[in-house]
């Protein structure tokens, strides 16, 4: 992938050479967290499954920046994971309520966001973050758009996060 | 299991996340608080707060619009919420933030995600700022 700015691709470089490899394992332990404690429902970490057509979901975007730059961190969630998670927090009938998938999926940024720049931060970086932006994503779509991204699915009828070792720079 | 030392207590929970909204407002009502409104931003917050007087403000820090922090200083500078019990909800860990909400009048701190034992060791900070301005006799 071609690099769109070079200062992204220092700062998220900068980051990950930070963290000494610890950013993979951070991600998943805040995705896990997250949707125990705010979903009800236990994940385990998986590889992702062979390639399949990715499901329609939604993906939430958090920009991080500092002086030196700025890098986006992109959680992928498909439809079948985000009705799981909401369906552990609310009652059945506003479960399927307009916007309730798509602030689902946010919220789950925000939290995840928040650990990863107290993380960084621990380590010198000055991270600020923005507020989670939140898009609809149609069956099909790639599921890496950003510089670091997390995708998730369904896998064998047991909630798992996938491609939780992909890491990847602009 | 709910305390009833909460019992006669209100709380106002106030989140941009509708998830968030509807997870605390189960973990406070099973800890036993008896009344739990919400409100997804300061504005609203302010608008149900002009109607109501809470013992307990729960305040998600980064909301569109004025922040939760905000909202607890500009609480701070009306003696009316003297005795609120103001806990500030973040996904923000550092010791920074921790710091600057405590010293702008943060009863305690609240670092999401968090379990409803974790919320319950909060929920006791609060009464005992309660106690300690009147507005809570323990048994």
């Amino acid at each position: 992938m071609t690099p769109r700015n070079p200062h992204e691709n220092r700062l998220l470089r900068q980051i990950l050479d930070g963290m000494q490899g610890t950013m993979p394992p951070l991600l998943a332990e805040s995705v896990l967290k997250t949707s125990e404690t705010m979903f009800n429902q236990k994940m385990y970490a998986a590889q992702r499954p062979p390639d399949r057509e990715p499901l329609a979901g939604w993906a939430a975007a958090v920009v991080f920046l500092n002086p030196s730059g700025r890098f986006l961190l992109r959680l992928t969630l498909d439809l079948p994971l985000l009705e799981k998670l909401v369906a552990g927090t609310y009652p059945k009938e506003a479960a399927f309520e307009d916007g309730v998938l798509e602030d689902a999926a946010g919220e789950m940024a925000n939290i995840v966001g928040g650990m990863v720049k107290t993380a960084a931060n621990k380590r010198g970086f000055d991270l600020a973050r923005d507020l989670p932006v939140v898009a609809a994503l149609p069956a099909g779509a790639p599921q890496q758009a950003g510089p670091l991204s997390l995708d998730f699915s369904i896998y064998q009828n047991t909630l798992a996060a996938r491609n939780l070792l992909n890491v990847s720079l602009l | 299991m709910a305390d009833p030392r909460l019992s006669g207590l209100s709380a106002l929970v106030v989140d941009d996340s509708r998830v968030v909204i509807t997870a605390m407002r189960k973990m406070l009502s099973d800890a036993g608080i008896p009344r739990i409104d919400s409100a997804a931003n300061s504005a609203e917050a302010e608008e149900l707060m002009r109607g109501a007087r809470y013992d307990m403000l729960f305040l998600d820090w980064h909301m569109a619009g004025k922040s939760g922090v905000a909202l607890m200083e500009q609480c701070r500078e009306d003696r009316a919420y003297d005795g609120v019990a103001i806990v500030i909800v973040s996904g923000e860990a550092g010791k920074r933030f921790i710091d600057e909400a405590l010293k702008g009048g943060a009863t305690s701190y609240l670092v999401k995600p968090f379990k409803p034992e974790q919320l319950a060791e909060h929920l006791d900070k609060a009464l005992r700022f309660l106690e300690q301005h009147g507005r809570f006799k323990p048994a």
